[in-house]
């Protein structure tokens, strides 16, 4: 599905980005971990064909994002506050979405009731705009706009962070729902090393833009991440 | 804590801002604005000084009826031109500083900005003028008045500017105000000259009356000590109350036209929802009257080339205005318009379709300038088509060259943040290329081919429009990430 080659990328002559090689099959559940300006929003920048990359490219079913935007009809993303549009509220969102993509109101409303959920009463009929909004809520909503187009790509950027327990509990139930449902192929990353490994097929951890490990999941996979990063601790407590 | 590490932080978070190595030419070209502005008080002041010494013998009370004229002058323009003296107080609040000191502090800043020796500098090149007219002690107390003026001016205007942001109905009170005042006084209800005269020349007399109006600015300045240290937490005080009634909300006229309907809607929302487009959009109808300005003058009226140049304002100024950053608006939620499902070209063509909708509005609107002569129409409408034509195209294609973050929420006319030098110079050619255009047929008498002809290209790039909108959507596609980065780093 997403078939990542020789993606390199540097700011200010400092690489944050240097993969060699990353296949990501159709319908994966893909994990990304890795510590802050280990290069996991850049990545997913790449994927979207936000950030130009310095070389090598990303291929997603084959054709390469950055020449010809065919990924865009099926792939779902909601990476920070720049897919927000803040000055309208969440329905006037959602229905300019659905919009873009094709989808009518009456299916709009259907997700309404099959997501009543996910929202828990804080987000529709608020009579607000998406600026007056909290992070966590903010997040919902963005979350809520990457799927209504009902992708078969979905890349969300640490969905789980400014989320109340609750919310985080409702969100692992839904993004597994759909994966299941649709065959959903997802990349999502995370500082909830928990979280993370349960919605996860599959785990990479980047380090300084390099992949250190790549793990499929099993039952002592969530030891082997605070393993990880709880010796990478104490490397550096004993330099 | 001292002040003078206020200043030091001051001083870093301007020097150290993301944006500032970009503003440089913007800063360039204020402090050239600035001086050309300097010299021409310097030289206007002297000349009226001189005029008023040479007109009577009573200079000082022929001088002291403008008085109030000054006072609202510096008013106006310290309104419109002044920012609000911001000092990012949040991350103070928690340590142990007093409030009242960050108060002071915030209040005092306004004092040592360099637009203040402009008035001052304009009286003393009046009283220069005037000298002969002079004593000691009469020189001082005009430097004096002209000081507490301004310094009235100072408080005030940064007090009705602050209550704006949470009511700005102010804003428009306080314009209606001078409108009245100014109108009363041009239809003599009241004398504002008699008025000024016997305050000032009473001060003069009894040099004690200055007290009073240090009086004034104690009043003004505690005003805003009170407001600024009852809303210190900005919570209250930047943001507008949430709960707004959503304006445009059951706007589904345009629904039918698809994807392109669904930008053109949003848009419009963002123009109306947002504090610094709103602003735009009350001020844009002064387009459309730009030209009684002129037309009403008939040494205008004679050149043709300059009525070219006021028809393209009028039906091309708010495009003007809002083109040149029709991606910059959008800067907040870029990174959804490059990965949303849907093409570019439907993302310009919403935007063209914007720009010729409002054109052909404001065009209609400006039909009735036919009472000036049909000559006056048919110029209007050359522009008119090639503002559509090209001005439209040229904008878009321009627009593109803007990466620079634009904060929405602050806003009022004369905001310049996210605004470069170079961008003031793209319009220039949006002007003189119809003039250009004109300019040959005119010096040969030909005058009507050269409105043909430019009515004509207009035409043309009505007619050719898809092809520039491809070259227009290659041109974005090749910016896309330059832009995208420009407006993520806020």
């Amino acid at each position: 599905m997403i078939h990542i080659d020789n993606l390199g990328k540097a700011y200010n002559r400092v690489k944050v980005l240097d993969i060699e090689q990353l296949i990501i099959p159709q319908g994966q559940s893909f994990g990304l971990v890795g510590n802050n300006g280990a290069g996991k929003t850049t990545l997913f920048r790449l994927v979207l064909d936000l950030i130009k990359a310095d070389r090598g490219r990303v291929l997603s079913k084959d054709i390469e994002v950055n020449k010809d935007s065919q990924w865009k009809q099926y792939t779902g993303s909601f990476l920070d506050e720049g897919f927000l549009i803040d000055f309208l509220k969440p329905e006037e969102y959602f229905k300019f979405i659905a919009d873009i993509n094709g989808v009518t109101q009456e299916e709009l409303e259907g997700f309404y009731n099959d997501f009543a959920d996910f929202f828990g009463n804080e987000i529709l009929n608020k009579n607000k705009y998406i600026r007056d909004f909290s992070k966590g809520n903010q997040k919902k909503i963005g979350v809520f706009g990457a799927i209504i187009s009902q992708p078969e790509v979905l890349i969300l950027d640490e969905p789980f962070a400014n989320l109340d327990p609750s919310s985080q509990f409702r969100l692992k139930t839904l993004l597994k729902a759909l994966h299941k449902k649709n065959n959903l192929t997802m990349l999502i990353s995370s500082h909830d090393l928990s979280h993370i490994a349960e919605v996860s097929e599959r785990i990479v951890i980047l380090e300084k833009g390099l992949v250190v490990k790549d793990l499929l999941t099993s039952a002592n996979t969530l030891d082997e991440l605070q393993g990880y990063f709880a010796n990478e601790i104490s490397v550096e407590m004993k330099r | 804590m001292k002040n003078f590490t206020f200043l030091s932080h001051q001083w870093k978070s301007a020097t150290r801002s993301a944006s500032v190595s970009k503003s440089i030419g913007i800063q360039v070209l204020m402090g050239f604005v600035f001086f050309i502005l300097f010299l021409e008080l310097l030289a206007g002041g002297y000349y009226l000084g001189t005029a008023l010494a040479k007109k009577s013998d009573q200079a000082i009370a022929e001088l002291t009826r403008y008085g109030f004229y000054f006072f609202l002058a510096i008013l106006l323009s310290r309104y419109m031109l002044q920012k609000l003296p911001t000092f990012m107080v949040r991350p103070y609040l928690t340590l142990p500083i007093k409030r009242s000191k960050l108060v002071n502090f915030v209040l005092t800043k306004p004092l040592f900005n360099s637009l203040n020796i402009l008035p001052i500098s304009f009286v003393l090149a009046i009283t220069l003028g005037l000298h002969q007219h002079l004593n000691a002690s009469t020189f001082w107390i005009i430097v004096a008045c002209a000081m507490v003026c301004d310094l009235l001016a100072n408080y005030l205007s940064i007090y009705i500017k602050r209550v704006k942001i949470k009511h700005e109905y102010v804003f428009y009170v306080f314009l209606a105000t001078l409108a009245a005042l100014f109108l009363m006084d041009k239809f003599d209800i009241v004398d504002l000259q008699f008025i000024s005269s016997s305050v000032f020349m009473q001060v003069i007399h009894h040099p004690l009356w200055l007290i009073a109006g240090l009086t004034l600015i104690i009043i003004t300045y505690y005003l805003n000590y009170q407001l600024l240290y009852n809303h210190f937490s900005l919570e209250e005080f930047g943001k507008t109350e949430s709960n707004q009634r959503g304006s445009l909300e059951n706007f589904s006229y345009l629904n039918r036209f698809g994807k392109i309907g669904a930008f053109v809607l949003l848009e419009l929302k963002m123009c109306v929802r947002n504090k610094r487009t709103r602003t735009m959009l009350f001020v844009s109808p002064l387009f459309l009257l730009y030209g009684l300005f002129f037309y009403t003058n008939p040494t205008y009226l004679e050149t043709t080339g300059f009525l070219i140049f006021v028809g393209i304002f009028i039906s091309g100024g708010f495009m003007m205005s809002f083109g040149l950053y029709f991606f910059a608006w959008e800067s907040s939620h870029f990174d959804l318009i490059l990965t949303a499902n849907n093409t570019f070209k439907d993302y310009l063509k919403a935007k063209y379709f914007l720009m010729l909708s409002t054109s052909v509005i404001i065009f209609l609107l400006s039909v009735f300038y036919i009472y000036f002569g049909v000559e006056i129409l048919m110029i209007n409408s050359a522009c008119f088509l090639f503002n559509i034509g090209i001005n439209s195209l040229l904008l878009l294609y321009f627009a593109t060259n803007n990466n620079q973050y634009m904060d929405l929420s602050k806003g009022s006319a004369f905001n310049y943040q996210g605004v470069g030098a170079r961008h003031f110079f793209l319009m220039i050619p949006l002007l003189v290329l119809p003039i250009l255009i004109y300019l040959p047929f005119g010096l040969t008498d030909q005058g009507n081919i050269g409105f043909t002809v430019i009515a004509g290209l207009g035409v043309l790039g009505i007619l050719l429009r898809e092809k520039m909108l491809d070259l227009i959507t290659q041109r974005f596609m090749s910016k896309r990430y330059k832009m995208s980065e420009g407006f993520r780093n806020k």
